[in-house]
């Protein structure tokens, strides 16, 4: 499931941290993850890897995702991106249970 | 970092002695605090300020820390601050003005360059949306206009005048394809869906002219600064940024050769944003051709001048300045609240 999902974002610009927002894409778009880091050279991968699979674990596809990282750790990432994707009203697997 | 003792506090614009100590804090980093912002916030230690920053729309303006506590992370913390408050405006995109000088603190927090006039002013955005998306969207509209040399006019048209319509179809005969973009911010009178839609009538009859809204890139408020320089710097650097812009970045995803301009005899801001062009276009390879305008009844027509007949409701002199169109529409319904405020307004646009 996606859904359309309303424009939401999360996290801050301050160091350690990360900002992400999240918009609904075109249907078939796939997830379009634009990063900017600190960090890029070293851990770019990694953090899209990171926030990939945050999205593909709750079933969002479709999505434009713009991420401004400041040298955040894992857990952050994670949870930022959860916290985006709660606001932009898409319903967590956790929510369910 | 001295976190513990700093706190985030929103200005209350409606307090003077609140906006008193912003603009004493400002003016400190020769800015001067501007009425026209949405929403500002300070940073405090102590009770003291130590820095600021404000929203205007989805420009984020008078940022400034305190000199002694500036590399410690106080900008991302109130640029974040701003992002969040835009957000829940339901604002994603922002941008930022500032001096090339200080450009690279705000490129440090994902913001990308639009342009930069040297020494003046730089233009940054971030967030959903970049200038790159948005002409390459426009430039798969023009893919219809026909292959060859593509001419380009920046058009306010409040209203569409026959004047106009001159000019733009002298373009279009010289040259294969014209694209004409339409100011999109709404400083007129005329608002920008009617003055969109009236080009558009106006100039139906053409095959190989494509009329689009301008966006955010150009004439707009995120390109108008006016806030950090001297008064006799504003226009120059205005007008050197927003003509930069158009010529390293604009120009080439449209694939435009010329750019068309009318000739200004009356209002100083124009005659200047046609010297910058001018100077500036050329060195990029882009032509500039000034067009006189167009005489009826021995008097150049101008869309100042339709509005000053409208004031006087000589709607017979109107008629033959403007298209059956324009005509059409400002004797409509539609049309009596803006003719209302044309006649109660003696603003220059």
């Amino acid at each position: 499931m996606s859904g359309v999902l309303k424009t939401a974002q999360a996290g801050t610009l301050e160091s350690g941290d990360i900002m992400i927002t999240i918009a609904s894409g075109p249907s078939d778009s796939g997830i379009v993850l634009e990063l900017d880091s600190i960090v890029l050279a070293q851990y770019g991968k990694a953090i899209s890897q990171t926030i990939r699979a945050v999205l593909t674990a709750q079933g969002i596809t479709d999505v434009y995702i713009k991420a401004v990282d400041r040298g955040a750790l894992d857990c952050t990432i994670k949870a930022r991106t959860l916290t985006a994707l709660g606001r932009a009203g898409a319903v967590l697997k956790e929510d369910l249970v | 970092m001295q976190w513990g003792s700093v706190e985030e506090r929103v200005i209350d614009l409606n307090n003077e002695r609140q906006v008193n100590l912003i603009r004493s804090f400002l003016a400190k980093f020769n800015l001067t605090f501007l009425d026209r912002v949405d929403y500002t916030m300070g940073l405090f230690k102590d009770g003291q300020l130590v820095g600021t920053g404000s929203l205007a729309g989805e420009v984020l303006r008078n940022i400034a820390i305190e000199e002694h506590m500036q590399g410690e992370g106080f900008t991302a913390a109130v640029v974040s601050h701003l992002m969040q408050e835009a957000g829940r405006r339901g604002i994603f995109h922002y941008f930022i003005f500032t001096k090339p000088a200080t450009a690279y603190l705000f490129a440090a927090l994902g913001f990308h360059e639009v342009g930069r006039a040297e020494p003046y002013a730089a233009l940054l955005e971030s967030g959903m949306g970049s200038i790159d998306s948005y002409y390459r969207e426009i430039a798969v509209a023009a893919a219809g206009l026909p292959p060859g040399k593509r001419a380009c006019l920046v058009v306010n048209c409040n209203p569409f005048t026959l004047g106009h319509k001159a000019v733009i179809a002298k373009a279009a005969a010289e040259n294969e394809g014209v694209i004409v973009l339409v100011v999109s911010e709404e400083g007129s009178v005329f608002p920008f869906d009617v003055r969109l839609r009236l080009v558009k009538e106006g100039l139906a009859e053409f095959h190989n002219i494509l009329v689009v809204p301008g966006g955010k890139y150009i004439v707009s408020a995120a390109t108008f600064p006016g806030y950090f320089t001297r008064e006799d710097e504003t226009v120059t650097a205005q007008t050197r940024l927003d003509a930069t812009i158009f010529a390293q970045r604009i120009a080439p995803a449209l694939a435009i050769s010329s750019r068309y301009i009318g000739d200004e005899p009356y209002c100083p801001v124009t005659r200047a944003y046609n010297a910058a062009l001018a100077d500036i276009l050329p060195q990029h390879g882009i032509e500039i051709r000034i067009m006189e305008r167009i005489a009826i009844g021995g008097q150049p027509v101008s869309a100042s001048r339709v509005r000053s007949l409208i004031r006087e409701e000589k709607w017979d002199e109107i008629r033959p300045l403007v298209p059956d169109s324009t005509y059409r529409y400002l004797r409509s319904a539609d049309a009596v609240p803006i003719i209302d405020k044309v006649i109660h307004n003696q603003a220059r646009h």
